[in-house]
């Protein structure tokens, strides 16, 4: 455990994962003093590897949208200087993403880039040709129109958006007829975790616009990207401290937090502090502070998104074919996300599986991970216990699910029969490890006119960022960090300074 | 909902949500120089609203431009109108 050099300085930020990392190392260019603290024993969050039976899993950062020259991922890494620092290992553009419908049998590519997507799917649904063209265009106009992400013209000042208001599956039903496409929409779910009657069509659309763009990871995977910030923000002056997390508030006047309390009881004084921690986590911290009723309400009643119950493994053998880690499989067994989505769905839970080559000069081998689909529900008879103390029911649940997971493995990839697994995950699992409310992937859902909590809050010195605030994934809560760090800098500033970056 | 309705339930919120005192609630009080709520309330409250009318507000610049509480109940009506018809 690190211990604070100072007992004060301009900012402290809390949580060292994605959004914590880009807003620390932000702040720091900006001339702040900068303490950011994490409770986990190294810097980035979700974006951490681990390594099992000689290969490297990533936890969660397994690819990503818009990574290509020009496009949003590469344009914030251009903003916060690290583009140098990392490679982009793109998947197959013509089909990055594979989604395999088992009832009704549908196999839907995605190949990358709108106009080629576009044409490919009116190619499959000759009679809905329209509709279509309607989708990828409303996919353009919302990314144009959302703050930061036309890569155009960065930083408009653009508030909500009308399709804020209407839920994806208002649009589905009002557009589409053919439930394969229906399910072929909605099928980006996976990366943002909420269902297509609870999630706005401006966020379905703001995180499906970037997977259709383009797709693929970083070489290093997560790892690579915590460590180039991490290093770009000690650069900067970031004081990082991990295995330290904030306990508490000492009690303020005037509507703001006193002292920052540590986990090993330091008090640090700060002129403003940034949360990047779950919405659950910021209101407990807040509670003793009295903000309203209103805001406890408010954020109270937003939801964890889908988690993940992950399987890993690794290839033994000869090394898989050229295909290999160039697509993501998706494998649906339905194609109504509502009802696939449903914590008491009888149906078996989507699974995603994601290649990772291996390196055979380093001794890496070829491996993969399996995500099911999960929810706080499926493991909430275990919610009380800790890693490396789960009772025999728990690790039977594990094990069954493991099995499934294997089983749907063949109907997916060749090479099913050579997976060796190391290693299973439950959402208690990245509960723990993550310091999580309930190991949710994607913080909280997102829900029609629902306002996450961004910015400054009604306690005037804290402000919140992260995967809940603003957009879902390591792209939205990089995107948080970077809009959270303008607002506190001062739009102006911070547009004049990061101009030159791009 | 009649104006009666509107301006009791409003006040519910006002007392409720934000623990301002009842005889503070007058149609003439400045929402934020008078009953202490500055901007950055302004979401929890357009959400408390939305729940307890169930109406859909959006941050538009109606919102932008209430001042006192006579102003938060004549926008309650105005979208209430707007939404049922
Ligand atoms: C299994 C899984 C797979 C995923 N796959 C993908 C993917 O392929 N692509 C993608 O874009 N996204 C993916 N995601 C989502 C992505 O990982 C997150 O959206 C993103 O990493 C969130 O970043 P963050 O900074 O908001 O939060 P985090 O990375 O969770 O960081 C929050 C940090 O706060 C720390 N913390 C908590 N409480 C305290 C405290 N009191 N004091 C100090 N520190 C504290 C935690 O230790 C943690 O390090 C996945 C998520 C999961 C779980």
């Amino acid at each position: 455990m690190s211990v604070p050099r100072r007992n004060r300085y301009d900012d402290v930020v809390v949580g060292a994962g994605t959004a914590g990392l880009t807003s620390a190392l932000l702040l720091a260019r900006f001339g702040r003093s900068v303490l950011l603290l994490d409770k986990a024993p190294a810097p980035g969050g979700a974006l951490r590897r681990f390594r099992r039976g000689g290969a490297f899993f990533d936890t969660g950062f397994h690819f990503s949208g818009s990574l290509l020259p020009g496009e949003l991922f590469d344009h914030l890494l251009g903003v916060l200087g690290i583009r140098d620092d990392l490679t982009v290992v793109p998947y197959d553009a013509a089909c990055g993403h594979r989604f395999l419908f088992t009832d009704p049998r549908a196999e839907i590519d995605v190949p990358f880039g709108l106009d080629r997507g576009c044409a490919h799917w009116q190619a499959l649904f000759p009679k809905e040709k329209d509709a279509i063209a309607w989708y990828f265009e409303a996919l353009r106009s919302v990314a144009k129109r959302t703050m930061g992400m036309d890569v155009g013209r960065p930083l408009a000042p653009v508030g909500m958006l009308d399709e804020d208001f209407v839920s994806l599956r208002s649009v589905l039903d009002d557009r589409f007829r053919d439930p394969v496409l229906k399910g072929t929409i909605s099928a980006f779910a996976m990366c943002y975790g909420s269902p297509p009657s609870c999630v706005s069509f401006a966020a379905h659309a703001r995180v499906a616009y970037g997977f259709h763009q383009s797709g693929g990871t970083l070489a290093g995977g997560g790892d690579a990207l915590a460590d180039s910030l991490a290093k770009a923000a000690e650069r900067a002056g970031v004081e990082i401290c991990c295995g330290c997390g904030l306990a508490s508030f000492a009690q303020g006047k005037d509507k703001q937090a006193g002292e920052a309390i540590l986990s090993n009881g330091a008090a640090i004084g700060f002129d403003r502090c940034l949360l990047t921690i779950d919405p659950a986590m910021i209101l407990d911290l807040l509670g003793p502070l009295h903000p309203s009723p209103a805001f406890r309400e408010r954020v109270g009643a937003f939801e964890p998104s889908i988690g993940f119950l992950a399987a890993y493994g690794v290839l033994d053998g000869a090394a898989p074919g050229p295909d290999f880690a160039r697509s993501v499989y998706s494998e649906f067994p339905g194609v109504d996300f509502d009802a696939l989505m449903d914590p008491a769905t009888a149906q078996e839970r989507p699974l995603v599986v994601i290649e990772v080559p291996g390196d055979p000069a380093a001794g890496t081998p070829p491996s993969i991970s399996a995500l099911e689909m999960s929810f706080a529900q499926d493991v909430a008879p275990w919610a009380q216990t800790k890693v490396r103390q789960r009772p025999a029911d728990y690790l039977e649940y594990k094990r069954t699910r493991l099995e499934a997971i294997g089983k749907r493995l063949g109907r997916l990839v060749p090479y099913a029969d050579r997976v060796r697994w190391v290693d299973t995950a439950s959402m208690l699992t990245f509960r723990d490890y993550l310091n999580s409310p309930c190991g949710s992937a994607y913080g909280i859902k997102q829900k029609v006119g629902q306002f996450g909590l961004f910015g400054r809050l009604p306690i005037r010195n804290l402000y919140a960022a992260g995967q809940s605030a603003l957009l879902p994934g390591v792209l939205g809560a990089m995107m948080s960090g970077l809009f959270v760090v303008r607002q506190m800098v001062g739009k102006e500033v911070f547009d004049e300074t990061t101009a030159g970056a791009r | 909902m009649t104006r009666e309705e509107i301006v009791s339930k409003t006040n519910a919120v006002f007392a409720e949500s934000f623990e301002i005192e009842p005889e503070r609630l007058k149609p003439e009080a400045n929402v934020f120089l008078d009953l202490g709520l500055d901007s950055l309330d302004t979401v929890d409250l357009v959400v408390a609203i939305q729940k307890r009318f169930g109406v859909q507000i959006r941050d538009d610049d109606r919102v932008r431009a209430i001042r006192t509480l006579g102003d938060v109940y004549d926008f309650i009506e105005t979208i209430q109108k707007e939404q049922q018809g």
